[in-house]
C-alpha cells in the first residue's frame, strides 16, 4: 500500500517529466470533461417532469414515471433482446470479418493492389445510411427492385421482401458489416503492421508456411486487440445503430417484431410528443445497462485472461 | 528534438482551440445578458433595437436585400430592425424544441398548435410573453384588425401569448384526380367514395398505380375516414401523427377514439380491399416517394392532400404536367364539415428572453398591417421578386432564381385583408375559399389546449401501437383478417392506456367548457359576440 502523498508526488514528477505527452493528451481529456462529465448531472432530467422555464433541477421530481412507457406494452424485453442480439451479431461477425480481411490485406504483396482494395473496403463507411436505405429499397422493392426483376427474368416467382419478417435480420447484419468492415479493419491492419517482424523472419527460417504464420503468430498476437475492441463495443451494447435500422426499416411496421430495437421504438413513441424526460430515461437505461455489461464482461476476462482486461 | 517541439506546439494549439471555443460562446452570452434595458413608459422608441425572429425554412440568396429594404421602413417608423434566423424544414422537429429548451436569447418565433412543441405547451411552460394587456398600448391597430375569434383561439388559461394569422385557409382534405384520365375513363365527376373507386379501378386497369404513395398515405386514409363518416370532426388529445381522437359536431363534448366504432371495422375492411386490389404498391410501407410527388411526376393517377396544398401546387402542375388539369373531391364538404382554421395554427410569439417585448409587438403589427411591410415580407421587392398583374402576384420578366430568389416562411403573419392571389396558385383556391367561408363551421375546440402531462406515458405507448398495428390497418397491410386486426388493435390500445387518456381529455374539456361559460356570462355585460365554446 502506497501512501497518497507519495502518489501525488510521483504524479507531479511524472507531469513535469512527460509534460509533452500530457500536453498531447490534454485536448482529449478536456473533450471528455466538457462533453461527458460536466453534462452528466443532467441525466437527472430522466427523473423529473421537465419544464423549460424551471430548468432541469427546478422541475418536479417524479421518480420512475418517465420509464413507465417502456414497460406499459410489455415491449421492453422484446426490444432489449433484439438490440442485444443484433449488437452481438454485429460485434462478433464484424470483428471476425475485419480480422480476416486485415490479415488478407496485410499478406498482399502488390502495394498498388493493396491500397486499392483497402480503399474500396473502406468506402462504404462514408456512405450515409439514408443512401443505404435507398440502395436497399431499389434492391428489394416488389415492383421495380433489382432482385425481383432478376427473379422475373429467370421466370421465377417474385418475393415480397418488405413483408417477409424473417429475412431482414440477415439483410441488416449484412449491411452493417458491409459498411463497418473497412473502418474496423484499419485498426487491425495497424496492429499487424506494428507486430515485430523479427518473429516472422525467425518463423520463416524455421520453415513455417504462410498459413502457419497466420495461425501461430498473427492471430495470437492480435488477441489483445480483439478483446480490447470487443470490450469497447460492449459498452454500447444497448445503443442501437438507429440510422441503419431507421433507414432500412423505417415505417414498415410489418417488420417490427424482428427488427425493432430500443432506439427505433423510442423514436416512434416520442416523435409526436415533445418530451425530453422520457427520451433521457431511455438513454439512462441504455447507459446503465451498458456499464453493468462492460463491468461483468471485464470481470470475466480478468479471470480468464488477466493481461487483456481493461482495468 | 524538433519533432518534440512540433508535437507540443500542435498539442498546445489544439488545447487553446478548445478553450477559446468555449470562451467565445461564454463571452457572447454574458455580454448579451449584461445590457439589460430599463425601458418603461408607454411607447418609447428612442433606443434603436435589432430584433431577431426565428422562422422555418432556409435563407434565399436575396433575402438580405429584401430585409434591408424592409428595415429602412421599420427603422423610420418604429426605430427597430429585423433579423431573421432560419430553422431548416428538415430540422423543425429537433431544432425547434431545442430553441426553447436551450434558453437562447431571441425575440420572436413562429409557433403553431401543431408544431413539434405546440404553442399551448410553450405558453403553459411559461417561456412566452403574455401579451394580453400589452395589445391596447403597443398594437392597437393589430388588436382591432384581427377578429376576436382569432384572438380567442390564442387563449391559454384565458391569456393571450401570441399573434394569430387571419389568413383564411381551409385545410380540408380531398382526392385529387386528373381530368384527362377521367375523360378517358368516361367519369364525369368524382363526388363520392364510390366514384373514387370507379376512377381508381379504371386507372388500375390502365396500368397506373392509383395512389402510389408511401406510409404517409395511411394517415391520409384516416383523415378521409373521419371526414366522410357522419358528423365526426378531429378532436384534440392524441398527436395527429397517428390515428387521433374525434368528436361529433352535434355533441363535441364527448371525445372518443374512432377505432372502437363499427364504422372503423368497415373502414378497415375497405382498406384491406383497396390494398389487395393494388391501389397502392405492395411495399407502400417502405416506399420513400409520396403520392403527391409521384402524381406530378406522372407516376400516380391521384393523390390525397388538403386544399391549400393542392391549389398551391398549381405552379408545379403547369411545369411538370403541362396540359393536364386536376379535379379535387373534398371529403368534409358533403357532410358540411368545412372547419375554419384556428388562428393558433400559425402564429407569432415573443420569447420571455426578449428584452424588448413591446417593440416586438409593434414590429409584428407593422408586418401584418402596414401594406408596404406586408408586401415586402410576403412577396419581396416589387419588380425584382414579384409584379402585380391583374391583381395577381407573378414573377417578373428578368427574374433569375440564382440571384433573386427570396422569400420568408411568413405564413403566420398573413392576413386576408392584405393577401394577394399568386400566379402559382390555382385560382380555384379563392373561389372555394369564398364558397366555404359561407358554410364553414367553427371549431368547437378552439381555445382548448390539452395538457398531456398526466398521461405522457400512455401517449407514448399509444403512439407505438399506432405506428405498428394502427398503420398496418390503415393501409390494409395486416397479416390477419381486418376484423381480427381491429380487435387486436383495440386490446393493444387498451393495454397502452387509451381509457385513461380519453378520460383525461374529456374531463379537461369539460372543465374548459365550464370555465368558458362562466367567462362568457361575465363578459355578456360588455356584449362580447365571441362564444367559440357553444
Amino acid at each position: 500500500m502506497v501512501k497518497p502523498h507519495v502518489h501525488l508526488k510521483n504524479f507531479r514528477r511524472e507531469l513535469v517529466r512527460k509534460r509533452v505527452l500530457f500536453l498531447m493528451i490534454a485536448p482529449t481529456i478536456l473533450f471528455f470533461i466538457i462533453f461527458c462529465y460536466i453534462p452528466m448531472p443532467g441525466a437527472y432530467v430522466a427523473f423529473v417532469d421537465y419544464n423549460m422555464s424551471k430548468g432541469i433541477f427546478g422541475s418536479n421530481f417524479v421518480g420512475f414515471k418517465n420509464f413507465e412507457f417502456l414497460i406499459r406494452n410489455g415491449d421492453l424485453w422484446r426490444i432489449t433482446k433484439n438490440t442485444l442480439l443484433y449488437n452481438l451479431a454485429f460485434l462478433v461477425l464484424g470483428n471476425i470479418v475485419q480480422v480476416i480481411l486485415a490479415i488478407m490485406i496485410s499478406e498482399i504483396g502488390n502495394r498498388w493492389f493493396k491500397k486499392i482494395s483497402q480503399s474500396v473496403i473502406l468506402l462504404p463507411y462514408f456512405i450515409s445510411m439514408v443512401i443505404v436505405g435507398y440502395f436497399a429499397y431499389n434492391l428489394f422493392s416488389y415492383d421495380h427492385g433489382f432482385i425481383n426483376s432478376l427473379l422475373t427474368s429467370f421466370g421465377l416467382e417474385k418475393h415480397d421482401f418488405y413483408s417477409d419478417t424473417g429475412i431482414w435480420k440477415y439483410i441488416i447484419v449484412m449491411f452493417k458489416i458491409w459498411s463497418g468492415t473497412g473502418y474496423g479493419m484499419i485498426v487491425y491492419l495497424a496492429t499487424i503492421t506494428g507486430l515485430d517482424r523479427e518473429i516472422y523472419e525467425a518463423a520463416a527460417l524455421d520453415g513455417a508456411s504462410p498459413f502457419q504464420k497466420i495461425r501461430y503468430l498473427t492471430l495470437p498476437l492480435l488477441k489483445p486487440t480483439v478483446i480490447l475492441l470487443i470490450l469497447f463495443g460492449l459498452g454500447g451494447i444497448l445503443k442501437g445503430s438507429f440510422d441503419l435500422f431507421y433507414n432500412l426499416i423505417g415505417t414498415n411496421s410489418v417488420l417490427y417484431p424482428e427488427t425493432d430495437i430500443i432506439d427505433t421504438y423510442v423514436f416512434r413513441s416520442l416523435v409526436g410528443q415533445y418530451n425530453f424526460s422520457q427520451g433521457a430515461a431511455v438513454g439512462f437505461y441504455q447507459s446503465i445497462f451498458g456499464l453493468v455489461f462492460v463491468l461483468a464482461v471485464n470481470a470475466i476476462v480478468k479471470r480468464v485472461e488477466p493481461d487483456s482486461a481493461l482495468f | 528534438m524538433r519533432k518534440k517541439l512540433v508535437a507540443s506546439l500542435l498539442a498546445a494549439t489544439l488545447a487553446i482551440g478548445t478553450l477559446s471555443g468555449c470562451g467565445q460562446s461564454n463571452n457572447s452570452t454574458s455580454s448579451a445578458s449584461g445590457t439589460s434595458s430599463t425601458e418603461s413608459g408607454p411607447v418609447d422608441t428612442s433606443e434603436e433595437v435589432n430584433l431577431t425572429m426565428y422562422l422555418y425554412g432556409s435563407e434565399g440568396v436575396a433575402n438580405q436585400d429584401v430585409l434591408d429594404e424592409l428595415n429602412k421602413i421599420l427603422k423610420e417608423d418604429i426605430n427597430a430592425t429585423l433579423e431573421i434566423k432560419y430553422i431548416d424544414y428538415s430540422d423543425t422537429s429537433t431544432k425547434y424544441p431545442l430553441l426553447w429548451a436551450s434558453g437562447e436569447s431571441f425575440d420572436m418565433a413562429y409557433s403553431s398548435s401543431t408544431a413539434a412543441v405546440t404553442y399551448q405547451s410553450l405558453a403553459r411552460q411559461d417561456v412566452l410573453v403574455d401579451i394580453t394587456d400589452m395589445l391596447d398600448t403597443y398594437a392597437p391597430t393589430l388588436k382591432e384588425k384581427l377578429d376576436s375569434e382569432a384572438w380567442d383561439s390564442m387563449k391559454v388559461g384565458g391569456q393571450i401569448y401570441g399573434v394569430p394569422s387571419t389568413y383564411s385557409e381551409f385545410t380540408a382534405y380531398g382526392f385529387v384526380s386528373r381530368d384527362d384520365l377521367m375523360e378517358k375513363y368516361g367519369i364525369t365527376s368524382i363526388s363520392s367514395i364510390d366514384d373514387m373507386e370507379a376512377y381508381m379501378d379504371a386507372a388500375l386497369e390502365d396500368g397506373w398505380t392509383p395512389l402510389n404513395g408511401n406510409s404517409n398515405l395511411g394517415m391520409d386514409m384516416y383523415r378521409m375516414f373521419i371526414a366522410l363518416t357522419s358528423d365526426w370532426i378531429d378532436a384534440p388529445g392524441l398527436p395527429t401523427t397517428g390515428p387521433y381522437l374525434a368528436g361529433s359536431v352535434e355533441d363535441p363534448s364527448e371525445i372518443f377514439h374512432p377505432a372502437f366504432t363499427d364504422e372503423f371495422v368497415d373502414f378497415a375492411k375497405r382498406m384491406k380491399e383497396w390494398s389487395d386490389k393494388g391501389y397502392w404498391s405492395k411495399d407502400v410501407l417502405s416506399a420513400s416517394q409520396d403520392d403527391k410527388d409521384n402524381f406530378y411526376n406522372g407516376l400516380s393517377a391521384s393523390y390525397i392532400s388538403h386544399q391549400p396544398d393542392w391549389t398551391g401546387s398549381y405552379g408545379t402542375q403547369q411545369e411538370k404536367l403541362p396540359g393536364v388539369e386536376t379535379e379535387f373531391y373534398c371529403f368534409p364538404e358533403e357532410n358540411g364539415k368545412i372547419i375554419r382554421k384556428m388562428g393558433c395554427e400559425n402564429c407569432t410569439v415573443i420569447s420571455k428572453n426578449s428584452k424588448y417585448p413591446e417593440r416586438c409587438l409593434m414590429m409584428i403589427e407593422k408586418l401584418m398591417t402596414d401594406e408596404r411591410c406586408y408586401d415586402l415580407f410576403q412577396y419581396g421587392i416589387e419588380g425584382r421578386q414579384y409584379e402585380i398583374v391583374d391583381g395577381t402576384v407573378v414573377q417578373p420578366e428578368g427574374y433569375d432564381a440564382e440571384k433573386d430568389a427570396a422569400g420568408f416562411a411568413g405564413w403566420a403573419l398573413r392576413t386576408d385583408e392584405l393577401n394577394l392571389p399568386m400566379a402559382t396558385e390555382d385560382p380555384r383556391r379563392y373561389t372555394l375559399n369564398d364558397e366555404w367561408k359561407e358554410v364553414a363551421i367553427d371549431n368547437p375546440y378552439v381555445g382548448f389546449s390539452f395538457d398531456s402531462t398526466n398521461v405522457s406515458a400512455e401517449l407514448s405507448a399509444i403512439a407505438n401501437v399506432d405506428a405498428s398495428l394502427g398503420l398496418q390497418i390503415l393501409l390494409g397491410k395486416t397479416t390477419q383478417d381486418p376484423e381480427e386486426a381491429v380487435e387486436q388493435y383495440r386490446s393493444q390500445l387498451e393495454a397502452a392506456g387509451i381509457d385513461k387518456a380519453l378520460e383525461e381529455v374529456n374531463s379537461q374539456y369539460q372543465t374548459f367548457l365550464e370555465e368558458n361559460a362562466a367567462n362568457t356570462e361575465s363578459a355578456d355585460a360588455t356584449s362580447s359576440s365571441s362564444s367559440s365554446a357553444e
